[in-house]
């Protein structure tokens, strides 16, 4: 009897932990189930797999930011925003437009500048929150606000004239695309085996009891906000690439994307939960529904929007799905 | 206590959006002229003050104006013109941003009217939003006219623009031209249509006019219409994949210029862009030149762009507003509605600007009168640019370059 009950709980243990890693894996299953549908409705999307890919750079890198705020219990609004600034504000320094400064046309200055630029707003993003205490939602929103003003302010036209490296970078569909595949592959691991990644998790779970073990949490958050910054930056100078131009409107529009890829791919809105490489899943799932969406005859333009809307919808619905299983597997293991 | 915290901020994150539409960064809900994103123009709103408070009796000294100022070199030529003129006129013209918010715009007209302002300009950002505003400003004796995008308000003495719909179907015309040309043993043209966001006006009247004109061949077969959202990047993106994915067409239309310039960088990846004349050669139509489409023009790249004399808008505004508020507000300064107005009963004084004797080619003629939403509407004619045309110095493109 007593061997009997020791199978029974290993046998329901072991089905329990299975269940909580299919539920914290969620994403790759849907993912799979949508490419069956896609390959049975809108086969000749695969066609064009390697472009979908290509034009996901971007958003992918904004996802990538975005989820790393979430993680952490934080958000941040202003992504776009910076990734537009950042670009535009580096464009102008290398541009031979007739309005831009043209200062120099190295691409190497280039990325440096962008890069600096991008991580300077996220510091002061990470100084107001940890440090001055401002609430995370407003003082990012502030930044949307700001940045997304100065763009105009810097700049109302195409900037043009950029060094051919400076754009290639993001131009070379093949190196973007195994650039961001890199990213999320180098920051999955440091979030999932440093002391650095913990504490992310640590803090998203809860501040205070991060803190009580010892963890400087205005360091981390300041830390985080200005790797989002940077994120974001490379995200512009991807963009930038992708068009060949800087676009006088780069970026926006683009946080209610990066928040829905973080999402459908499981990143907790509530902190200390969620995957790297689910965030990528999420953002190959929307891209590929919205080309096959673009390639559906069956479809109309008009109506895209409202079916991406249900996509979310769904996504959400099965995350708190995902929620209640959890919390139920996890309350009759504690029992 | 943590978790909590942040539901409170997810809550509130309704509230926050809403403050992201009134401060201006949704970028969404406006319905102007070009609408509202990438390197086009969108529309601007503005109010004046009572006229009876004005500089001068019966006379235009100060005109406010607001409007929509992101967007790229559409907009800043839209807006400068109205600067140039009315430095040329003595005119006191104050701009200001309507931040893409129908809110915004309403304040600004507003305040205008409360101000110390003859008249008003507007480029409605939402169609019927401004209406009541409007109609108060000028009950209150200032006189509102609009340019690019019209109001819903009947009051308004005058109305400047081009037809969107009229537009989309002269960027057909042009697309059966090129397709005749490039292909003329074909049996069917398979040709994509590129539109701008749904809900908004300007975009749908665009596509719908291109789709008439298609809809009458029998040789034409529209295969798909992809919205590009008037965005440089969405379109390059999603016409690249469908083109992979399902293979060349034979003819492209771009219901506005960033779209246009994004059509051209898919196909330039896809090793697809190839001049007209060529073999292989896919047409490309579009709404609007620009300082980019231009050149690709000359190219042969883009076999035509139907282009706004954007220029002209506020200008033509401006000249009726001066007759109108001189004269005391006495409506028949404004041509009747059915008549066709040409350079000989307009005639718009050049100045020199920008390095060129602007307004010197009445690219606007013939206007037609018109009416809409109960007022009257100056349809201005467009320009058709081609290889034959693309570096002429009264293209707006080739000026604010």
């Amino acid at each position: 009897m007593a061997t009997d009950q020791g199978f029974m709980r290993r046998t329901f243990g072991d089905r329990d932990d299975v269940m909580l890693t299919l539920l914290d894996n969620m994403i790759w299953p849907i993912l799979g189930l949508v490419l069956i549908g896609v390959l049975v409705l809108v086969p000749q999307t695969f066609n064009s797999f390697e472009l979908i890919l290509w034009g996901a750079v971007p958003i992918g890198l904004l996802v990538l930011a975005e989820s790393l705020c979430l993680l952490s219990g934080h958000f941040d609004l202003s992504i776009g925003s910076i990734a537009g600034f950042s670009a535009i504000f580096t464009g102008m320094v290398l541009g031979t437009c007739p309005s831009c400064w043209g200062l120099t046309t190295n691409p190497w200055i280039g990325f440096g500048i962008i890069l600096l630029v991008g991580s300077l707003i996220g510091f002061v993003n990470g100084v107001m929150i940890a440090k001055v205490g401002l609430n995370p939602f407003l003082q990012t929103l502030a930044f949307l606000i700001t940045f997304e003003g100065a763009k105009t302010a810097l700049q109302t036209q195409p900037i043009t004239g950029l060094p051919s490296l400076y754009t290639q970078v993001g131009g070379t569909p093949r190196f973007a695309i195994g650039f961001m595949l890199v990213v999320f592959f180098v920051v999955g691991l440091v979030l999932r085996y440093t002391s650095f990644g913990q504490a992310v998790y640590a803090l998203g779970s809860s501040e205070n009891s991060a803190r009580e073990v010892g963890i400087d949490t205005e360091r981390l958050i300041i830390i985080i906000y200005t790797i989002s910054g940077i994120l974001s930056a490379v995200a512009g100078l991807m963009l930038t690439g992708f068009v060949g131009v800087v676009p006088p409107l780069i970026g926006e529009g683009l946080v209610f994307q990066a928040f829905a890829g973080a999402v459908i791919g499981g990143i907790s809105l509530f902190g200390g939960r969620g995957k790297i490489t689910g965030a990528l899943g999420g953002v190959i799932l929307i891209q590929v529904v919205q080309s096959a969406l673009n390639n559906s005859q069956l479809i109309g333009a008009t109506q895209i929007q409202m079916i991406n809307g249900i996509v979310l919808f769904v996504a959400i619905l099965l995350y708190s799905t995902q929620s209640k299983l959890r919390s139920r597997i996890l309350a009759s293991g504690a029992v | 206590m943590r978790s909590s915290n942040r539901r409170d901020v997810l809550k509130a994150s309704g509230a926050a959006i809403t403050t992201i539409s009134l401060a201006g960064c949704s970028g969404s809900g406006g319905d102007g002229g070009d609408g509202g994103s990438g390197d086009d123009g969108g529309s601007g709103s503005g109010t004046a003050g009572d006229s009876g408070s004005g500089s001068g009796e019966n006379s235009l000294d100060r005109v406010g104006m607001s409007a929509y100022v992101r967007g790229g070199s559409w907009i800043t030529a839209y807006i400068e013109a109205a600067e140039f003129y009315a430095e040329d006129q003595g005119i006191e013209l104050d701009v200001r941003p309507n931040q893409q918010s129908a809110q915004k715009q309403v304040s600004d007209i507003r305040d205008f009217a409360n101000g110390d302002y003859d008249a008003i300009l507007v480029g409605i950002w939402q169609t019927g939003a401004a209406e009541g505003a409007i109609n108060q400003a000028i009950e209150g004796g200032t006189p509102v006219f609009a340019t690019n995008a019209d109001t819903s308000s009947s009051e308004i003495p005058l109305y400047v623009g081009f037809s969107n719909y009229d537009g989309g179907a002269s960027s057909g015309e042009q697309m059966l031209n090129a397709l005749e040309q490039q292909y003329p043993d074909k049996d069917t043209w398979r040709v994509l249509n590129i539109r701008g966001p749904q809900g908004n006006q300007s975009a749908n009247q665009r596509s719908q006019g291109f789709l008439d004109v298609m809809n009458e061949q029998n040789r034409v077969e529209v295969v798909q219409t992809i919205n590009g959202e008037f965005a440089r990047d969405v379109a390059q993106s999603n016409v690249q994949e469908f083109i992979q994915a399902n293979g060349r067409v034979d003819g492209i239309y771009s219901g506005n210029l960033s779209m246009g310039l994004g059509v051209v960088g898919a196909l330039r990846n896809l090793d697809l862009l190839i001049p007209q004349g060529e073999d292989s050669h896919i047409c490309l139509t579009q709404m609007d030149g620009s300082p980019e489409v231009n050149p690709l023009v000359g190219e042969g790249m883009i076999d035509a762009a139907v282009d706004q004399p954007n220029y002209f808008y506020n200008t033509i505004a401006l000249h009726y507003m001066q007759e109108y508020v001189e004269s005391g507000m006495d409506d028949s300064v404004i041509p009747e509605v059915g008549t066709e107005v040409t350079a000989d009963q307009l005639n718009i004084e050049p100045g020199q600007h920008k390095d060129v004797e602007m307004w010197s080619e009445p690219i606007w003629e013939p206007g037609v009168m018109r009416e809409q939403n109960g007022h009257p509407w100056f349809r201005t004619n467009s320009v058709v640019i081609t290889q034959d045309n693309f570096d002429q110095p009264f293209l707006w493109g080739n000026v604010w370059g």
